[in-house]
């Protein structure tokens, strides 16, 4: 099976702590993987890496066999856990934007999956509430046709309603032929959508596998595991 | 890279509309006080001018710090990009948004001035010297910025956090400027060749301190287009 | 088609399972269509691949049968209701069984219970 994205031995240290000390951590196409850790833990360290926004202090990662760079930008499309849409735009500029930029942007997708979202493309970026934000933010994302989809908190500070929405679309917008990691601390919500786990604790990952093999191994499930790792 | 500069200008539309219609009605109000002020409305325009330019610079600046420091650097630095392109549309689009400003506030005060001013360079000077004189503004322009975007970026990466990035970054600054001239000095008095550019009003460029000039700039271009792909850390 | 998981056991086995009980129950026919992996991850919220392995597994098993481009549709195995009714039922009764005999029941009080209590329930239905 083929690897999107192949992490070996990453560390990254500042200068008074250790974000991430010696992650490995494989994706394999046509897979989901939640990346399962507390806030602190190395998540969105490991994300921002492979997003190619932040530099690795040792180790290796690779996407499609690259390091993080020009290319693998072109492939991966990185939902932050960030407000980063330019505060005068509309929601039809931050459309237009992505299709500027990302060759493998789908805008027919995009306004079906507004339409889905009941987001309307004139309203500006500056007047959406957070829920709303976090969709807005998905359609974009989804609607690149990527290698690899990296969803940091998609969930986060969303009401169950947008919660259900958001899965949806995550859900009816993956093909076989991508890879997504998504991480979260809200794993009862989500874990039915993993096809593989990695709990991330301290900047380590110190549990990995298939999330039925697991389940049907420690007779668990992945939201009781988690609580049992993280206490 | 067109894309980029698009909605850098985009970005700044507001800033720029902002500075323009400032000059614009702050020439308006100094023409109407032609009787009573004389000679000092003419140089009451070339300061709010001046101040325009320092306003446009600043904004400037924030082309590259808004994405060293705010969100947005999520939205730029995920583009596939390379570092080239960013800085060049960065300094591409400082230089087409303070060219803006510069022509707005010369063109109201030569209306204010009613050209006289203007019909007194026209007529002493020739054309390509006036072409030269714009390049070696645009130079000049360019080259600051670079140096600016420069020691931004290397604060950036070398202290975290805002606000000692920031004052580091001013402090690098600092020094380099101080290293610059003192370099520039030492080079233009150990090879004195002089070239003369203009052909009626004489003024003359040391040969060694252009060429240290340009590649200082070429080397700072670079460097700087690395860090920004390669060791800006968000 | 809405159930509750149990996140506790493997996901794609608590669809298989679903399934049969509905072929079993004949809420679904033979030769009816199955929805599209796509449209039951959706509507389960379950990952495409986690529904893809229950409909393979059930195809190996005989009990679906694919066909290129058409979807996925119940199968025409002979006995399949009456073999599927007898695999669930020995599934419950073995449960049964074994939660009995921790309880430290032995067999023949399992078998004095039932017949006690089958009597009980078909008072109440």
């Amino acid at each position: 099976m083929y690897n999107v994205l192949e992490a070996e031995n990453v560390c990254k240290s500042y200068l008074n702590k250790r974000a991430l000390q010696g992650a490995n951590l494989t994706i394999q196409q046509g897979k989901i993987l939640g990346l399962l850790g507390p806030n602190g833990s190395g998540k969105t360290t490991f994300l921002k890496i492979a997003a190619g926004i932040l530099h690795p202090s040792s180790g290796k990662l690779l996407i499609d066999g690259q390091e993080p760079g020009v290319y693998t930008k072109s492939i991966v499309s990185y939902l932050p856990d960030t407000e980063y849409l330019f505060k005068w735009m509309k929601i039809k500029d931050a459309v237009q934007y992505f299709k500027d930029f990302y060759t493998d942007f789908d805008e027919k997708k995009a306004f079906a999956l507004l339409e889905f979202m009941k987001l309307d493309a004139n309203s500006s970026v500056k007047s959406l509430s957070k829920g709303m934000k976090e969709k807005l933010k998905l359609t974009l994302v989804l609607s690149r046709k990527a290698k690899l989809y990296i969803l940091d908190e998609p969930l986060g500070g969303v009401d169950p309603t947008a919660r259900e929405k958001i899965l949806d679309a995550i859900i009816n917008n993956f093909s076989e032929d991508s890879s997504m990691i998504i991480t979260t601390h809200l794993v009862n919500d989500i874990e039915r959508i993993f096809d593989d786990v990695a709990f991330i604790s301290d900047g380590e990952i110190v549990l990995q596998g298939n999330a039925e093999e697991l389940r049907l191994n420690k007779n668990k499930s992945i939201d009781e595991l988690y609580r049992e790792v993280f206490q | 890279m067109f894309h980029l500069i698009k909605y850098e200008l985009r970005g700044k539309l507001l800033t720029i509309l902002g500075i323009c219609l400032s000059v614009i009605i702050g020439n308006l109000f100094l023409m109407t006080k032609v009787e009573s002020w004389q000679i000092g409305v003419p140089v009451l325009s070339g300061f709010l001018g001046g101040a325009a330019l320092v306003v446009i610079g600043i904004s400037s600046l924030t082309l590259m710090s808004d994405y060293l420091y705010e969100d947005q650097g999520y939205l730029l630095f995920t583009l596939p990009q390379s570092g080239t392109s960013i800085m060049a549309s960065r300094l591409i689009a400082a230089v087409i948004q303070i060219s803006l400003v510069a022509l707005v506030s010369a063109a109201m005060f030569g209306v204010l001035d009613q050209g006289r001013l203007f019909n007194a360079i026209f007529n002493q000077v020739e054309l390509h010297e006036l072409v030269y004189s714009i390049l070696l503004h645009l130079w000049t322009i360019v080259s600051t910025l670079t140096f600016m975007y420069f020691c931004m970026v290397v604060g950036r990466i070398a202290l975290k956090g805002k606000k000692i990035g920031k004052i580091g970054s001013f402090v690098i600054f600092v020094l380099l400027s101080i290293a610059k001239a003192g370099l520039a000095v030492g080079i233009s008095s150990s090879f004195p060749q002089m070239v003369q550019i203009h052909s009626v009003t004489t003024m003359t460029m040391n040969v060694g301190s252009m060429i240290f000039d340009i590649v200082t700039f070429g080397i700072l271009f670079m460097a700087t287009s690395y860090l920004l792909e390669h060791k800006v850390d968000l | 088609m809405e159930f509750e998981f149990d996140d506790k056991m493997p996901i794609y086995l608590q669809i298989m399972d679903h399934i049969k009980m509905d072929i079993a129950t004949e809420k679904l026919k033979v030769n009816d269509k199955l929805p599209s992996v796509r449209e039951m991850a959706t509507i389960l919220k379950v990952n495409p691949n986690t529904l893809q392995r229950a409909y393979q597994e059930l195809e190996r098993l005989g009990i679906v049968y694919t066909q290129r481009g058409m979807g996925t549709f119940v199968g025409e195995r002979k006995h399949m209701i009456d073999d599927l009714k007898q695999e669930m039922a020995k599934e419950v009764i073995d449960s049964f069984i074994l939660r009995m005999k921790r309880l430290g029941f032995n067999e023949e009080e399992i078998i004095e219970s039932i017949s006690k209590n089958i009597t009980e329930v078909k008072k109440n239905v």
